[in-house]
């Protein structure tokens, strides 16, 4: 008898199978979970309201932000720092995880590239040269300040750059917006430029499948993401009224109205709960219920956008790995089960749900519908339509 | 739900495995911890409710076909007007000496995976799987995901062969190989060895091999779960056998899913398939059969699709085990292939793909119109259903394509 041993069987040079998150305590919501997220809001809370407690970590960066800006570091600096190293290290890591599927890579360069380029160093350069700080890659309404007269009037003011700045804002929002998304989609913007979804899908991925797939959730999700714009809307409506009233006919009430707003959407909503809150409840709660720019990005998408997910007919197994792994929460698998293509207006078109499908029912797609050719025939002389000798 | 759909009638699901449906296919994901059981429930609970159907979470003894009652393991009895068995089947066995050894595994219910977690929770480090084919594999990903040392005992001369052609095999077992699974082809279990306390610890094979090991799974396929016909006048093959509408001989008694054999099965297709599939459309047609629009579920081309770790299998229509008579495109590195094959007057039969997706809706328009062969591979980059920036292959493919049927 041949005795055969199995331990040689396995050298470490083999390619992995991992194993999911729900056997970590770090992502199933374990106790190492809340603790990450006690800290994260934690240092939210202290960079918003107590920044005199980070000033060991700021005066650190004073070398780097001399040499990048001209000027010492601040909480800004600070935060901007940890962030763009944050998108860059764990972008390194979804890389490697995904390293497979090209979409993903390429997307996961994208982010990283608009974060460091366009959110870091740009705005730094820009404040080397004493021009204003200003972040290409983000418009009104979800930087809703971009909009605001006092921002309007100081950059046109600024000089002949300042006055490009609000041209470009406008242009992206008005022009470029929605052409891009008829295009492709919300996700040339929600998952290759937006720093929020830079981090999210970085720093956020192995929260991912946190997110509520409920229908209560949805319900919460339209009425909040949709109550953000119409509240975004109503202040720039309103400091401009005040501005052009000379601030007679509203009195104060535009300057609370936005200190307001800046302090529960900016901060609380999109910073503390947002961010800190990832190991929790999911990396996209601010994109998801929040963000006024996804929303509008939303309603373009969905009925003005040839971008859909198209699920190949009868294929699907009903596993649910599609569902799991959306991190905007939505059933992906109630619409894959009946062959229906998935045009939802919170789809950051991450391409996740095509790529854990294990039995390829998924795909994202710009293509105008599939053009149908007439029905085969016989292989009769005339039909062979190659061209080659048959 | 299509019942409920289209006639309204009152609808009761009696299981004794789970309170509501979940999909068998994704328990490997639970054990990988890729999702919790939850998860794997394709409705939300609140909707068998707003349906209106009723759950009874007990186990179907046997039928009063008479009185047209089902008694149940609590002793309460359910009446019906239309009975469905979709009793399913359970794991083909070896019947081998040891094969009741602790740590012989089996899976297909939910309670199977709290079993094989319990004997991994042992501290082990070898596991043998018995049987080459889909379930293997997942069984191999399963255990791999826990880092454990895992051999696989195939009977057949390559993987999977009598489904595929040895070249799509070949690239099967490279990829198994390359993720830790020791493949043994050609091989078949004669005993299972146990240690002083019951528990599995060799596996002795046909042509002499032994398998040290502290757990091993049989994987060896599925026979129809066929108890409650007993004392009934249903008649019983290898399934419950049933006409193309799925009555069975009894009146009023239906059966789809594993548990069915077909006394007419459709050219080309066995009497009972085992496959989530077949058994999804099958529902959908008996569904429709007592809803009063009796239709032939014989439409539509054959599929079935599968992952070995992350290659991805689908096959539409049908392809030769042996792989005559048909185009064979593969890449260089062994990683991925696409078939055609040619059937009768030269028209497409059937499409094998690996590690290439096509879009289902295509391939099964070619095959069932009786695409000519030619015009399918002029036409091929219609089916391509990889995802975007993917590698594209096609180009290589059509031309090698092309070269074949020139010659």
């Amino acid at each position: 008898m041949k005795h055969i041993s199995l331990s040689i069987a396995d050298p470490q040079k083999r390619w992995r199978v991992s194993s999911g998150p729900y056997r970590s305590p770090w992502q199933s919501r374990g106790i190492p979970a809340y603790l990450l997220g006690l800290m994260l809001t934690g240092f939210y809370v202290l960079l918003y309201w107590f920044p005199q407690a980070l000033s060991p970590l700021i005066r650190s960066l004073d070398g780097l932000s001399i040499w990048l800006r001209g000027r010492s570091s601040d909480q800004w600096f600070l935060y901007g720092f940890f962030y763009t190293v944050a998108v860059l290290v764990m972008g390194i890591r979804f890389i490697r995880r995904h390293h497979r599927s090209r979409y993903q890579v390429i997307r996961t360069l994208s982010v990283m590239f608009f974060q460091l380029g366009f959110a870091f160093l740009l705005p730094a350069w820009l404040l080397r040269l004493n021009q204003p700080e200003f972040f290409f890659t983000y418009f009104w309404p979800l930087k809703g300040e971009y909009l605001f007269p006092e921002t309007v009037t100081s950059l046109r003011d600024s000089g002949r750059l300042g006055f490009f700045m609000v041209f470009w804002g406008v242009m992206m929002l008005v022009v470029v917006t929605p052409v891009l998304t008829y295009y492709f989609g919300k996700r040339w913007y929600c998952s290759w430029v937006c720093g929020c979804a830079g981090l999210a899908e970085t720093a956020g991925d192995p929260f991912r499948h946190l997110s509520s797939k409920s229908q209560q959730a949805w319900k919460v999700e339209r009425i909040m993401v949709y109550g953000v714009l119409a509240l975004v809307v109503a202040l720039t409506a309103v400091l401009w009224i005040n501005s052009a009233s000379g601030g007679a006919w509203l009195g104060s009430f535009s300057s609370v109205f936005a200190r307001w707003y800046g302090f529960f959407v900016g901060s609380v909503f999109s910073g503390v709960i947002g961010t800190g809150f990832y190991p929790i409840l999911g990396n996209r709660v601010w994109c998801r219920f929040g963000c006024p720019m996804a929303a509008i990005l939303g309603i373009l998408q969905k009925h003005f956008s040839r971008f859909r997910i198209t699920s190949n007919s009868g294929q699907c197994i009903s596993c649910g790995n599609c569902s799991v792994y959306c991190e905007m929460g939505i059933d992906v698998r109630l619409y894959a089960q009946r062959g229906e293509a998935i045009r939802r207006a919170s789809c950051v078109g991450c391409g996740i749900c095509a790529e854990v499908c294990p039995r390829g029912v998924l795909k994202l797609e710009n293509a105008p519908a599939l053009r149908k050719t007439a029905a085969g025939g016989s292989c009769a002389a005339g039909e062979n339509t190659a061209g080659y000798p048959g | 739900m299509h019942i409920r759909r289209m006639g309204g009638a009152e609808v009761t699901v009696v299981s004794s495995e789970s309170p509501y449906f979940f999909s068998r296919t994704a328990l490997m994901y639970v054990f990988m911890g890729h999702m919790t059981l939850r998860h794997t429930e394709p409705y939300a609970r609140e909707m068998w409710d707003e349906w209106g159907i009723t759950r009874v979470q007990d186990e179907a003894v046997s039928l009063d076909i008479h009185r047209r009652e089902v008694l149940l393991g609590s002793g309460s009895r359910l009446s019906y007007d239309n009975l469905i068995l979709a009793t399913g089947s359970r794991p083909r066995r070896l019947d081998v000496t040891g094969e009741n050894s602790d740590g012989v595994h089996t899976l297909y219910f939910r309670q199977d995976l709290e079993q094989i977690e319990a004997t991994i929770g042992r501290n082990m480090k070898h596991a043998v799987i018995i049987g080459g084919g889909l379930l293997g594999a997942e069984l191999a990903e399963m255990l791999r995901s826990r880092g454990l040392f895992v051999s696989m005992i195939v009977r057949e001369k390559h993987y999977w062969g009598n489904v595929l052609p040895p070249e799509e095999s070949k690239i099967i077992e490279t990829r198994l190989s390359r993720y830790g699974v020791r493949l043994f082809l050609e091989e078949s279990v004669i005993s299972f060895l146990e240690d002083e306390g019951g528990h599995v610890s060799m596996v002795n094979t046909s042509s002499g091999l032994q398998l040290p090991c502290e757990m091993a799974c049989v994987a060896i396929g599925v026979i129809p779960e066929t108890a409650l016909a007993a004392g009934t006048d249903i008649q019983v093959g290898t399934g419950f056998l049933v006409n193309s509408h799925f009555e069975t001989t009894s009146k009023g008694i239906y059966a789809i899913g594993d548990c069915a054999e077909r006394l007419d099965p459709a050219p080309g297709r066995p009497a009972t398939e085992s496959m989530w599939y077949t058994g999804r459309r099958m529902g959908e047609c008996v569904a429709r059969t007592i809803c009063g629009q009796r239709i032939s579920c014989d439409d539509g081309v054959w599929f079935n699709s599968a992952r070995f770790f992350d290659l991805e299998y689908s096959a539409y229509g049908k392809v030769s085990a042996g792989g005559e008579h048909s185009l064979f495109w593969s890449d260089d590195c062994h990683e991925r292939c696409l078939r055609i094959q040619r059937g009768e007057g030269d028209v497409v039969s059937g499409i094998h793909a690996l590690g290439i997706r096509l879009r289902q809706e295509v391939c099964e328009r070619w095959i069932g119109s009786r695409m000519c062969v030619n015009r399918v591979v002029e036409e091929l980059q219609q089916a391509r259903f990889d995802a975007e920036f993917s590698e594209h292959v096609f180009p290589s493919v059509i031309q090698s394509f092309r070269h074949q049927l020139a010659r």
